[in-house]
């Protein structure tokens, strides 16, 4: 008995172990996408705010005289910002260390503008102030100046003290901002940005879904010489790098006049070996009794491609899908390179948040919110199809 | 086996076998003199220039030479002039068609449709949803009815989607445009050659010549296997041999490459190493020509091009963090995803993300977090700073780290970056690998009395071993080629993407840098090349290391 509950407390002490493990990785995979999510519907002055916070929060108002003022804290009593301004250290100028602290309006130069009256400290010529202080004029000298916050505690309109308005604590809220997201959008035609690689994405992952399955079942199932070579060379293809066309394709576009035009993103993509290869796979483990009786009825290759063997491959073509729709909706240094910066029209998402990114600078929410509409489309189609995303891996692991 | 035939399209036969035959055999050599006067042209105009001639001279060539072998195997009633024949008109045709859409703007006519097709997509999911219906009433055997009323509501859909993105207009513009008399002898062309083609396909002509069914089963391989081949020469291998080409020139974006050899490679390669004694400069002790790429002790390498061995010093640096950090974590996160505890699946879920990600949001959320005065990692880092400063006896000053603006710092940014992004994608991949692991080796191995860590080591890793190689080969090709992080992080450095002090200089950014802000096509070709032979090599040695691990 000991021996069975010994081996059962391990088993739970186990479970606990790998939810611990599992929940601190998922914790460092999770936490930047929810700073993010949570960033995107941040107003500015919170974005800027140290320390951070995650939750997105903006300072509550009071309304007085018709304009919302700013609430705050000051030593445990609620308090509205009534106004700023500019306070002034005084000192007498014999005795520099004995300051008050007076508003600079309720301060006049002694003498007037036209024959201002100074006194030398430590050299300088500096001017003298009349200052009132506990109902006598005294002439100072003035040290500094900053400004001042005047805050009325809330329940008492006569409480006013004076306080810097930067280090008052706010009284601040939840208050997600998702006009963010309509914002974004308004700058350097995004809206464009968004149905352009929409478009793109469509016709990349139909074109080579159609290609792929012409060619996969042209190297599955017509046997001919030379084929099996030519599949290897095409095969092959996949293990050069992208960056070595870059330049060539960079110069065949500008030969075809398509530099600038969405058509660049698009046809140099449909021929896939990748797309090929996987459906290929598909189509060759498909019993061969299944096309013999369509080929006793006198069936064409072409109907017996499109009745009988793509009806039998969703999942490879859903995967074939998936793969290429996250490659076409991510791709970005060949958009980076061949639509130029100010062509906004013929702009992609990619391209777009990274001209946004070293622009706008001083609006991280507005960027975040871009960035959250860039991820929710690939996470979508993720959250969809998850199945046919992991046989994606999984095949190409098995490659 | 009975032989297979394609679509069967019904058109006229004009003539009989036989006849027919002899007439090809004049098409042929009318094309042919017609071909050759084409690249005639090619070679002597002026109106062509750069890959554009070039592709068009290539094209010709291929094209002629397939005439000629037609026109001697019509001659002499083989079935390879039949062939040749089909493959010379069929590309006619193609290249009719296609010259005639370049020309009319239908490809660059995507740009007119990026604006308007969003208007288009409600009555597209309308008619994929009617489309649906179809198959389900399919399946369901009755509801006939309610099939045939979708299958309207599909087409009329497809038809509405196709108004509401503007096709009238192009249709319009596109047959205006096809009205000239280019347009229409482009489209006499297509017609002519796609008949001829069709015609000469028809098994009565194949008898007429006693084609076996080999050779009609490789015109249909190679037809269903046409797109493929095209676009694979058209955007691969043409492009790939015309880099090769360029690489050997030296040519900037106005004029003609001008042929240097291996100049750039040598530019690019040369080092130099001199040992500097008493007082001398660096510099000094260099050949001229050379710059100071490091100085160990008092030996000087120097280089020609210092940016270039810098970017490759950098990505050096990056891979041997960067290779690590996104394989060996993913192994064993595997080995905890392997399990069959309820919720898995939802932390696979989580981890793979920012892999689907993509590059430019990452990197623009890592922005946001290396932010080094109000992001969060440095606030983190300060608040663990304090928290163990309670210790007694420790006194730990908060580093206060600038991740994209320290020189020693940025590089490393990358490295968590490009970690971050790829740990869960290859968690997956291990985790499939680890699922091909035969179960009855871990239980001989418990029996036997292994531990954990004995059935991990001597079970686990070697299993794995193709995965491994696949994970850290295909990792491996990705951190050499890191580019887009970098040019979204440091947007507003020169090279772009060169981060603070060109520590971040990559390759690729180089090459880009070269390419297309100095137009240095030539050079950057060759910077292409070199990286090229770099990942080749990187990936052969993965796959010898493993090969030998399997047999040793």
């Amino acid at each position: 008995m000991a021996v069975v509950t010994g081996s059962k407390r391990r088993r739970v002490l186990e479970r606990v172990g790998l939810y611990a493990g599992l929940g601190a990785f998922g914790a460092i995979m999770l936490f930047p996408f929810l700073v993010v999510a949570f960033g995107s519907l941040k107003e500015s002055s919170d974005i800027f705010r140290f320390p951070p916070r995650l939750l997105p929060y903006s300072q509550d108002t009071v309304e007085i005289d018709g304009e919302d003022q700013g609430l705050y804290v000051i030593d445990g009593i609620e308090r509205v910002l009534l106004e700023t301004i500019t306070v002034g250290l005084y000192a007498p100028p014999d005795a520099l260390e004995d300051t008050v602290v007076v508003p600079t309006a309720d301060t006049e130069r002694r003498g007037g503008f036209l024959d201002a009256e100074t006194v030398e400290i430590d050299g300088e010529e500096v001017p003298l102030y009349d200052v009132e202080v506990d109902g006598e004029v005294v002439a100072m000298v003035e040290r500094s100046t900053t400004t001042q916050g005047r805050f009325a505690a809330l329940d008492d309109p006569d409480d006013v003290v004076g306080a810097n308005v930067r280090l008052a604590e706010q009284v601040d809220s939840v208050d997600p901002q998702p006009q963010n997201f309509r914002r974004v959008t308004e700058l350097q035609n995004l809206d464009r940005s968004l149905t352009n690689p929409l478009l793109v994405t469509l016709l990349v992952v139909g074109g080579t879904v159609l290609t792929s399955i012409l060619g996969g079942y042209a190297f599955a199932r017509i046997e001919f010489p030379g084929r099996d070579a030519m599949f290897l060379v095409y095969i092959g293809s996949i293990m050069v790098p992208f960056v070595i066309l870059i330049v060539p394709l960079y110069q065949l576009m500008v030969a075809l006049g398509w530099v600038n035009s969405l058509a660049s993103l698009v046809f140099p993509f449909v021929f896939n070996a990748y797309g090929t290869f996987l459906i290929r796979q598909f189509f060759v483990s498909i019993p061969k009794d299944l096309e013999e009786a369509a080929v006793i009825d006198g069936a064409s290759r072409w109907t017996i491609l499109w009745r009988i063997f793509v009806p039998l491959s969703t999942p490879a073509i859903a995967t074939l899908s998936t793969f290429m729709f996250l490659y076409a909706w991510n791709s970005f240094i060949w958009p980076f390179i061949v639509i130029s910066a100010g062509n906004f029209d013929n702009h992609v998402l990619t391209v777009s948040l990274q001209q946004l990114g070293g622009r706008a600078a001083d609006s991280p929410n507005l960027i975040l919110a871009g960035v959250m509409i860039a991820i929710a489309v690939p996470v979508t189609v993720f959250v969809l199809a998850q199945r046919y995303f992991v046989e994606n891996v999984a095949t190409s692991g098995i490659k | 086996m009975t032989t297979l035939s394609l679509p069967q399209l019904r058109l006229p036969r004009l003539l009989g076998p036989a006849t027919w035959l002899r007439a090809l055999l004049a098409w042929r050599i009318a094309h042919t003199v017609v071909v050759a006067a084409g690249l005639w042209w090619a070679l002597t105009s002026e109106a062509l220039e750069g890959p554009g001639r070039i592709a068009a001279i290539a094209a010709a060539s291929i094209i002629l030479l397939i005439d000629l072998g037609g026109v001697v195997g019509l001659a002499l009633r083989r079935s390879f002039g039949r062939s040749l024949s089909l493959a010379a008109d069929y590309l006619t045709f193609l290249g009719a068609i296609l010259v005639l859409f370049q020309r009319n703007d239908v490809f660059r006519g995507l740009d007119a449709l990026g604006a308007t097709f969003i208007r288009g997509v409600p009555f597209g999911l309308i008619a994929i949803l009617a489309w649906v219906v179809t198959g389900w009433g399919e399946q369901q055997g009755t509801l006939v009815q309610l099939r045939r009323i979708a299958r309207y509501v599909a087409w009329f859909a497809v038809g509405a989607m196709l108004l509401a993105v503007g096709l009238l207009p192009g249709i319009a513009t596109f047959l205006a445009r096809t009205a000239e008399p280019y347009g229409l002898g482009l489209v006499t062309v297509a017609l002519v050659s796609g008949y001829l083609a069709w015609r000469t396909f028809q098994s009565d002509v194949a008898e007429e010549l006693e084609v076996t069914n080999q050779t009609t089963r490789t015109l249909d391989g190679l037809l269903f296997a046409s797109p493929n081949l095209l676009g694979f020469t058209a955007f691969f291998a043409g492009p790939l041999i015309f880099s090769l080409f360029v690489s050997l020139t030296e040519w900037d974006a106005f004029g003609d490459p001008e042929f240097v050899g291996l100049a750039n490679y040598a530019q690019i390669l040369a080092l130099n190493v001199g040992i500097a004694s008493g007082g001398q400069s660096p510099s000094e002790v260099l050949a001229p020509g050379y710059f100071t790429w490091f100085t160990v002790g008092n030996v000087v390498v120097g280089a020609q091009d210092v940016m270039f061995w810098r970017s490759i010093r950098n990505i050096f640096v990056f891979t041997l963090f960067a290779l690590p950090l996104s394989t060996i974590p993913a192994l064993f996160l595997a080995t905890l995803l392997n399990s069959k505890a309820p919720g898995i699946k939802v932390f696979r879920a989580i981890y793979f993300v920012p892999s689907i990600a993509g590059v430019v949001a990452v990197a623009l959320i890592w922005r946001q977090l290396f932010d080094s005065t109000i992001g969060w990692l440095n606030y983190l880092i300060s608040l663990a700073v304090s928290g163990l400063n309670n210790i007694p006896g420790l006194t730990l000053t908060d580093p206060r780290i600038q991740w994209l603006s320290d020189a020693d710092i940025a590089l490393f940014s990358l490295v968590i970056v490009f970690s971050w992004m790829f740990i869960g994608y290859n968690a997956v991949l291990f985790l499939a690998g680890l699922q091909g692991v035969d179960r009855t080796l871990y239980e001989a191995a418990m029996i036997d009395g292994a531990n954990r860590w004995q059935r991990f080591r001597n079970i686990t890793l070697p299993s794995l071993r193709p995965t491994t190689f696949f994970v850290v080969a295909s990792t491996g090709i990705l951190t050499l080629q890191l580019f887009g992080e970098n040019v979204v992080l440091f947007p507003t450095t020169t090279p772009i993407g060169a981060g603070p002090q060109n520590s971040t200089l990559t390759p690729v950014v180089y090459l880009y840098e070269q390419g297309f802000r100095r137009f240095a096509f030539g050079y950057a070709s060759a910077v292409a090349w070199v990286l090229f032979v770099l990942i080749f090599l990187f990936t052969l040695v993965q796959f010898r290391r493993q090969r030998a691990q399997a047999e040793g």
